[in-house]
């Protein structure tokens, strides 16, 4: 038998766990994104309710460029967990 | 078993349902399916270290999910995740301490039953052991799962004159190693 041969009659490993163990990481990782978005979210919510109601009225530079900050951040949270 | 000649047609349909649903379950069957082919290279690689061969496999499986939408069906799944597992590899050793040097074959002796010793997993080991990683991981990829010589270049991110002649001098050095001739 030459090595070829050898390398193609060696039996395949048996899984033993390392499928779960490879599925408990991706869902570990599902849940970081998940909680990326929330705290994104939640950032969000937050200044929506710290500003004070006429800055919404006046729809200011400054809540433009905050929004466009805020998205910003969101879409680099889903960019770096899925990507 | 993975073989060149029979790819599993339920594994394009796992990847479809990965990108399009994020589908858990069938990225599980994916990994269920490769598991084996990949821990064995890296077990290769890593001169039967399991542990680390284990931790680096998991990390490849884990790229591959963050990254499936890049697949794009170029080619087969397993060379992909092959080249993401030798990545990961290279980055490590790089990180750790180097690509080691190897020695020459001169510690291996011929004995008179050729077959005999090719059959014999340990001596077959401390063989594979002595080549480099890259010659290593190209001698799996070729004579393990047929991969071809543009497949083994991409795989191991090399121009394709330097995979084929990396490929030739380690089938030398196992031949020299094992007395056949």
């Amino acid at each position: 038998m030459e090595f070829d041969d050898f390398l193609k009659n060696e039996d395949p490993l048996p899984d033993q766990g390392f499928t779960r163990a490879v599925m408990l990481r991706v869902e570990r990782h599902r849940r970081q994104r998940r909680v990326a978005i929330a705290i994104a979210m939640i950032v969000a919510a937050a200044i929506a309710l710290i500003a004070p109601p006429s800055s919404f009225h006046a729809a200011s530079t400054e809540l433009v460029v905050a929004a466009l900050v805020l998205m910003t951040v969101c879409s680099l949270a889903w960019i770096e967990t899925t990507a | 078993m993975v073989d060149r000649a029979e790819p599993d047609p339920r594994e394009a349909v796992w990847i479809a349902r990965v990108i399009a649903h994020d589908d858990h379950e069938a990225f599980g069957e994916l990994v269920a399916l490769h598991q084996s082919a990949v821990r064995r290279f890296l077990l290769r690689l890593t001169s039967n270290d399991s542990s680390r061969a284990d931790d680096l496999a998991q990390d490849t499986f884990l790229k591959a999910y963050r990254h499936i939408r890049s697949f794009q069906a170029r080619g087969r799944f397993l060379s992909w995740v092959f080249r993401i597992a030798w990545q990961l590899f290279v980055t490590e050793e790089r990180g750790s301490r180097g690509i080691a040097e190897v020695p020459l074959f001169d510690g291996i002796q011929a004995s008179d039953d050729a077959s005999q010793r090719v059959a014999d997993a340990r001596t077959f080991d401390q063989m594979m052991n002595m080549l480099r990683p890259d010659e290593r991981a190209a001698i799996i990829l070729h004579y393990r799962h047929e991969l071809t010589h543009p497949e083994i270049a991409e795989i191991l991110e090399l121009p394709l004159g330097t995979a084929k002649s990396l490929l030739r001098r380690a089938h030398t050095r196992l031949r020299e190693a094992h007395g056949i001739r």
